[in-house]
């Protein structure tokens, strides 16, 4: 689509000011002078531009799929496949209005010569869901800027950003777990962390042997390592209400970051071989005492029933009054004595730090995993972020283990150091925090 | 950032709008080149250039009056009024043709306001109207200046008197006039000054009745002497020698007039008065205000901010170069400040019926300013080059400002825009320069040939007019 701009109006104003002076003043200089702006005039009008047929245009949107609140980075090349200068090209994508835009602008303005490349880079912050983008559009100008040329372009490449749960968690069945730099340790005395010697016996397997020990000592001895302990746990989702809250327009809700940090959880502790149930606190369903419940168990069907029931939660959007604290209690019934119990919530108020206690009072060991979604730009978010840390001491105080979540920091990292070290803690010490 | 810092801020501003460096560097070169080369012609190199500065000033003076904390209104004010006030006198006393100065004038605040980006019309409605408030809130401190040096003066003479007086019965009147102010004074200091707040919280209530108490008892002395002294004032209208007769009395009189007891007294006085002020002025400044007092507050703190630069920055300015008249420093003081906010009001009609557009107000005022300046060059009788320059500078200065502005509007401060408007400002300049060495070489052929003929100007008139309505812009 093209269109005339007028910008010269003031122009043919100003010669017609100076023809009047000039002939006031009889002036020859003042009415050549009235000229000039005509010039420019003539220029705006009869500068010309086409349409940007020749403008290719790809975009690449890194990572897709992703977790949600990672920030996504957004590429859109532009190149000038035709034989003339692109003197006056504006070229703005099309974000999805529900995502927002964190870093660089989706927008550009270039001037491009024949082959030559412009990139439009931003980064967008990932909520769940799947978001389409709308075709870009480019603006050129002629040189006087007095015709505007429109079209919208069909970029190749990637038109959609998916922001899943499991996103980034690999299948269960591949050796190794996703704490970084470090292999799978899952049978009693094997694996690769050095604990200690101890002297051999029959039986033992050859690869455990200290052979350098032997070379030196001529004694047989068999390498202990650091084991893992096998429990079951609970993972506690908190998706209350009052947890659908963002720390800005376009970022995830506390409920979205809550129930990632939940599924990276589960995978974690299954594939360390630990088995796993789900409890939802926040919602009414049809499970024992109207709790969002699954048993604790292992295996691949197990995780996708987990994560399923997890989305499940996430969107499950229906106002009804649910008696939080009951369920926190009933969550404790349920699991039973033996059982882990690991809280996930932003602790944005009191009730989880009680269920806490609660849980603590009837000897039950506990984690507790909260992502910050506190904003800390405002006066309120710094005090609500002062808050959340006074909950966490407070959940610290009464023996549980917390792990922050920062924004920012890879959750893979977060609970790598705290999952390895509860699960490889050989006398009972209560409490900790990472 | 090329051009030194900008008085707007992305957080104020928003994405639309931002005026781009690039493009308003072009324009700013363009007026600012033009304005020295035209100081060469007259043979004064700086005789523009120092209207910039005061431009500047009053324009920054106008972005700061945009803001919301009390500080940056109060020295927008400070910088808005006086700046145009006295860019005013400057255009009206710069010896000159008053087209060609007060042109470059419009130039250099066009370019300053699209610098800003208050150009439009509810920031300067906003200056307007904030700067009528201090204007008023100006007179009023002038008349409480007046009426403070009057009772100043008045309280000296008193006491002056009442040291110097000879009769015991006027020394000892003026004693308790002089004691009945100083009491008053510590009483209203004693109203002002935070001394339940600053004691501890358990004795707060017992030194909030002491404290009660204290200013009745203060009250009642200070109404007491000032009645036995306004009272005792019709001795000294009679031939009584009054006070003469009591014995003891003239020796405790004069030691109580004496200077080593009136000085003291005078100083607590003084002293109770300045911490009060203080305090009050404290609490002022600390105070969190909505928008509205916000700016009520920054002009009555900026009228106050006027008197001070009319005392010490003006009369001893106008007192230095001998033009010191009293009735024209007042007509000066008072007068030009109205005609300032006249021209600012002018101007917001203008953006409003859209003589100016109102997104490019600051190129299309640097423009107007350089076509009114082309005409007074050419009036001054400069060289036929530089008008034709000065009538190219005002296309180059609207076409890049207007482009620069509209591109912010279209993508944001955020893009790396640069290439693009040097592109465009190359091909702007390439153009205007085209247009000036033609219409020299065509003015050079005119001279040469001995044209001028009338019939020759009308048909080049004609020809304009009819080109301008055929192309329209």
């Amino acid at each position: 689509m093209r269109r005339r701009r007028v910008r010269w109006r003031g122009a043919v104003a100003a010669a017609l000011v100076l023809a009047v002076a000039g002939v006031w003043n009889r002036s020859a200089a003042l009415v050549l002078g009235a000229a000039i702006p005509l010039v420019f005039v003539a220029y705006g009008t009869l500068s010309t531009v086409d349409s940007p047929d020749d403008l290719a245009v790809a975009r690449t949107v890194d990572p897709t799929p992703a977790p949600p609140g990672r920030p996504v980075t957004v590429t859109l090349t532009a190149t000038n496949e035709g034989e003339r200068t692109l003197s006056d090209l504006r070229l703005v994508d099309g974000v999805p209005d529900d995502l927002q835009v964190v870093g660089g602008s989706p927008r550009a303005g270039a001037t491009l010569d024949p082959e030559e490349t412009c990139a439009v880079e931003y980064t967008v912050v990932a909520r769940r869901g799947e978001y389409d983008f709308a075709p870009p559009r480019a603006r050129l100008r002629s040189a006087g800027a007095g015709m505007v040329a429109t079209t919208e372009l069909s970029p190749s490449g990637d038109e959609r950003l998916v922001c899943r749960l499991d996103a980034d968690a690999p299948p269960l069945a591949e050796r190794g777990d996703d704490f970084v730099g470090r292999l799978t340790a899952d049978r009693p005395g094997r694996g690769v962390q050095f604990h200690s010697t101890r002297e051999y016996r029959h039986g033992d397997a050859a690869d455990r042997i200290d052979w350098r020990g032997y070379a030196q000592r001529g004694e047989l001895a068999t390498v202990e390592y650091e084991r893992w302990v096998s429990t079951t746990v609970v993972v506690v989702l908190d998706a209350r209400d009052r947890n659908r809250v963002a720390a800005g327009p376009g970022r995830p809700t506390a409920v979205e970051r809550s129930a990632y940090a939940a599924v990276r959880t589960v995978t974690a502790l299954l594939r360390a071989g630990h088995d796993v149930g789900l409890a939802v606190v926040g919602r009414t369903a049809k499970g024992p005492g109207g709790l969002d419940w699954i048993e604790p168990g292992a295996g691949s069907d197990h995780r996708s029933r987990l994560t399923a029931r997890v989305e499940h939660a996430v969107e499950y959007d229906v106002d009804t009054p649910v008696d939080a604290t009951y369920q926190f209690r009933k969550v404790a019934e349920l699991a039973g004595p033996r059982t882990q119990l690991l809280l996930v919530s932003p602790l944005l108020d009191e009730q989880p730090v009680e269920a806490v206690e609660t849980w603590g009072a009837l000897g039950r060991e506990r984690t507790v995993l909260s992502p910050d979604v506190v904003s800390a730009t405002t006066v309120g978010g710094r005090l609500d972020g002062v808050e959340r840390r006074t909950r966490l001491a407070r959940c610290q105080s009464t023996g549980a283990r917390t792990v922050d979540w920062r924004r920012g920091t890879p959750l893979a990292l977060a609970l790598e150091y705290a999952l390895a070290v509860e699960a490889r803690r050989s006398a009972g010490t209560a409490g900790g925090g990472a | 950032m090329p051009f030194g810092p900008r008085l707007d801020r992305p957080s104020a501003v928003g994405d639309e709008g931002r005026p781009r460096e690039t493009s308003l560097g072009l324009v700013a070169a363009t007026v600012v080149g033009l304005a020295v080369a035209t100081g060469f012609a007259v043979g004064q190199p700086t005789f523009l250039t120092g209207l910039g500065l005061v431009a500047g000033l009053a324009t920054a003076g106008v972005a700061l009056l945009d803001r919301d904390a009390l500080g940056e209104k109060v020295i927008g004010h400070l910088l808005f009024l006086p700046g145009a006030t006295f860019l005013g006198l400057l255009v009206a006393l710069t010896p000159g043709n008053p087209y060609l100065v007060g042109g470059y004038a419009l130039a250099l605040l066009g370019t300053a306001a699209a610098w800003a980006d208050v150009a439009d019309d509810d920031t300067l409605e906003s200056a307007l109207s904030q700067g009528i408030r201090s204007y008023v809130f100006g007179l009023v401190w002038l008349f409480g200046a007046v009426i403070a040096v009057a009772a100043g003066f008045l309280g000296w003479r008193l006491v002056d008197s009442t040291v110097a007086a000879e009769t015991p019965t006027v020394a000892a009147i003026g004693f308790l006039l002089v004691l009945g102010a100083v009491l008053g004074a510590v009483r209203l200091s004693l109203t002002a000054l935070p001394v339940v707040q600053l004691s501890p919280r358990t004795r707060r209530d017992a030194v909030r009745a002491r404290l009660e108490r204290g200013k009745q008892a203060l009250s009642l002395l200070a109404a007491v002497a000032v009645g036995v002294g306004l009272l005792s004032l019709i001795f000294t209208a009679t031939d009584s020698p009054a006070l003469a007769l009591v014995p003891g009395a003239t020796p405790t009189v004069e030691a109580l007039t004496s200077t080593f007891v009136v000085g003291p007294l005078l100083a607590v006085g003084g002293l109770a008065l300045l911490s009060a002020g203080v305090a009050v002025a404290a609490r002022q400044v600390t105070q969190r205000y909505d928008e509205r007092k916000t700016e009520t507050v920054a002009a009555g703190a900026a009228g106050g901010g006027y008197l001070v630069v009319v005392l010490f920055g003006v009369v001893p300015q106008a007192a230095g170069l001998l033009v010191f008249s009293p009735f024209l420093l007042i007509a000066g003081v008072l007068l030009a400040p109205i005609a300032a906010l006249t021209a600012v009001g002018f101007a917001v009609v203008a953006v409003r019926i859209d003589l100016f557009p109102e997104r490019a107000g600051g190129p299309a005022l640097a423009a107007a300013g350089l076509v009114l300046a082309a005409v007074g060059a050419d009036s001054m009788g400069l060289p036929a080059p530089l008008v034709f320059a000065t009538v190219a500078g005002a296309l180059v200065v609207w076409d890049a400002g207007s482009f620069g502005l509209g591109l912010t509007a279209e993508l944001g401060h955020r893009p790396d825009t640069r290439r693009l408007e040097l592109y465009h400002g190359v091909f702007a300049v390439g153009i205007g320069a085209a247009a000036v060495l033609g219409a020299t070489a065509l003015y050079a052929v005119r001279t040469t040939t001995g044209g001028g003929h009338a019939l020759a100007m009308t048909a080049a008139v004609v020809g304009t007019l009819l080109l301008g309505a055929l192309l329209r812009g």
